[in-house]
């Protein structure tokens, strides 16, 4: 997830540097006179920094523009929540090469219509690929018989209900956005950063 | 009807009903689907599949299949299939595959898998799904590779034996490789129903039937794919004695290669196959060599994920040395473009949603050696074919 990482960064770096390198011209400016404003505001560090904050500006802002607002994120049954997917582990599942999990509990994965933007963003984000690679991917288990393929649910309400009831389930949803979550979809975003992938 | 005749099949059954108790106290879950399609043929030039100048509905296919995970790692996996296409395949029911598989991850990096029973034979990209239009490029598979009207597409369905196979996941590839034998007498049952029964005349015997394959791809799965495909047979005819035999005693030595290479972009995919068969035949006390080949390029466009357009341009011969069929037509009579085949196809794939598919084909063709002229007048060298089909899932 190169554009998740990027946005983190963007986050950590950019808005701290940007708030430094203004800081530090106002205070040269009510320490020195015109001079030592003009020497200090263009002084290699500062310049480097605002130079480097305005950079992150615009890319934090192409970012945001990019991306809708509300991301996806895997979703696993509760009693699968310590496990660790990387994205290589997943692209293993998803093209049906893992059938188990560690303890043994079948892996039972819910998808969404190859149509569904959703869909389309769960196999572009955290998957690297597209919905018809997939799909052929699973018609060939299917019709070859060396597969168990995904099972299709209508939609994100559905998918959410029966990840939680089928043991060993893994499917996706939206993310809520960080801007509006409640105090309990931070709990919630907090306990699903551990089962982030990474890259 | 569904024929299970043969010592392995049994035995494949007996193990799944003995493994069944291991994997829980309940009824293993089982998962069912299927595909059902009805097609239209109308060709001009030369008869494809009844398909005259009325047209011919006598093209279908229905598959219905089942899976189970019922032990620890086992997944067991069944299909019944029924294909019409004319007077050659009948649409009669017959057992596709019946298999157990057993996979094992070894490490994070390598895995190592057995299949047993009828199992389907991977084969290029598209032998191993191609009895369904949902899992194929189109109405048809691509014949210069794949012989999809020929006899020597019942060699290529599947086999009564077992097949070995693993996975290799690198940090930027994973490499699947399999390798598989069998006792050939499931395709002496397909060669049979193609033939028709040999009967009083003698008897047919597939053995040494070998495969073997080796793909690489891309691990996010876009991009390329790529890869090799080895399947060999040995097929005997012995006439049963009398003092005028009808035909002479023959064997027929066949090894198919194949190279696969695919590229896969958001919204193309590009596709190269190229086939070389071959063929040595004995009969008389006498053994005579042939080296056929096929290629085509194919490319799809994809414009949403339920609309796609096909192109594809396929090209064969029936004699490596004889390209353009010269020698052949001296020595027999025949026209050179019985010796060849270019085929220029144009297709289109609708999914409106996730059980209906519509699809049409058209094929502008020059010469006929792939196909199979159904009618009673002679093939021309140009000539054309319309395939629609309408097909459901679940």
């Amino acid at each position: 997830m190169p554009e998740e990482g990027l946005r983190e960064w963007v986050l950590q770096y950019c808005v701290p540097y940007s708030h430094d390198a203004v800081a530090e011209g106002v205070m040269l400016a009510e320490k020195n006179t015109t001079r030592g404003r003009l020497l200090g505001l263009l002084s290699p560090g500062a310049v480097c920094r605002c130079v480097f904050a305005l950079l992150m500006a615009v890319c934090s802002l192409g970012l945001s523009a990019e991306e809708s607002p509300s991301k996806v994120r895997l979703l696993l049954h509760p009693e699968l929540q310590n496990q660790e997917i990387s994205q290589a582990k997943l692209r293993a599942i998803m093209s049906l090469r893992i059938r188990r999990w560690e303890d043994g509990t079948p892996v039972r994965i819910f998808v969404l219509q190859d149509a569904s933007p959703l869909h389309t963003q769960f196999c572009k984000e955290l998957m690297g690929t597209f919905p018809y690679v997939l799909r052929r991917t699973w018609d060939e288990a299917l019709f070859a018989g060396t597969g168990l393929i995904p099972e299709t649910v209508s939609d994100v309400v559905e998918m959410r209900r029966r990840v939680q009831e089928t043991p060993g389930a893994l499917g996706y949803d939206h993310r809520p956005a960080l801007d509006v979550e409640s105090a309990a979809e931070q709990a919630d975003i907090a306990s699903q950063m551990s089962k982030e992938l990474m890259p | 009807m569904i024929r299970i005749q043969h010592g392995s099949l049994g035995a494949l059954c007996g193990g799944f009903l003995l493994l069944w108790p291991l994997s829980a106290a309940a009824w293993p879950e089982l998962d069912v689907h299927g595909s059902l399609g009805q097609g239209y043929v109308h060709s001009d030039g030369l008869e494809v599949f009844s398909g005259s100048e009325e047209g011919s509905a006598r093209l279908n296919e229905v598959a219905v299949n089942v899976r189970s995970l019922v032990a620890d790692r086992v997944l067991v996996s069944g299909q019944v299939l029924s294909r019409r296409a004319g007077d050659r395949s009948e649409g009669k029911l017959r057992l596709d595959y019946l298999q157990a598989d057993y996979s094992q991850l070894l490490t994070d990096s390598l895995g190592l898998g057995l299949r047993a029973g009828r199992v389907k034979n991977p084969f290029g990209l598209y032998n191993s799904s191609r009895d369904v239009v949902f899992s194929r490029p189109g109405i048809t598979t691509p014949k210069a590779v794949y012989f999809d009207d020929s006899t020597v597409r019942d060699l290529l369905f599947a086999s009564d034996g077992a097949q070995l196979y693993g996975q290799i996941l690198g940090a930027r590839f994973v490499q699947d490789l399999v390798i598989g034998a069998s006792d050939g007498s499931s395709l002496e049952d397909d060669l049979e129903e193609s033939f028709g029964d040999f009967g009083a005349l003698g008897r047919l015997q597939v053995s040494n039937f070998r495969l073997a394959q080796w793909m690489i791809q891309d691990i996010s799965g876009q991009g390329f794919k790529g890869g090799l495909s080895y399947l060999g047979a040995k097929l005997s005819f012995e006439p049963t004695p009398s003092e005028t035999p009808t035909f002479p005693a023959t064997t027929l030595d066949s090894r198919i290669y194949v190279g696969s290479l695919q590229y896969r972009a958001a919204s193309d995919v590009l596709t190269f196959e190229y086939r070389m068969n071959d063929q040595e035949t004995t009969a008389f006390g006498q053994s005579e060599s042939t080296r056929s080949e096929g290629a085509y390029v194919q490319w799809e466009r994809l414009f949403s994920a339920r609309l796609k357009t096909l192109m594809r341009y396929e090209w064969s011969v029936a004699d490596r040395n004889d390209r353009s069929g010269r020698r052949a037509s001296e020595r027999s009579g025949q026209p050179r473009y019985t010796r060849f085949e270019k085929d220029w196809v144009l297709g289109i794939n609708y999914l409106p949603d996730r059980h209906w598919g519509a699809f049409a084909e058209l094929h502008l063709v020059d010469g006929t050696a792939q196909t199979q002229n159904s009618g009673q007048g002679e093939a021309e060298r140009y000539w054309e074919v319309l395939y629609l089909m309408l097909a459901y899932r679940f």
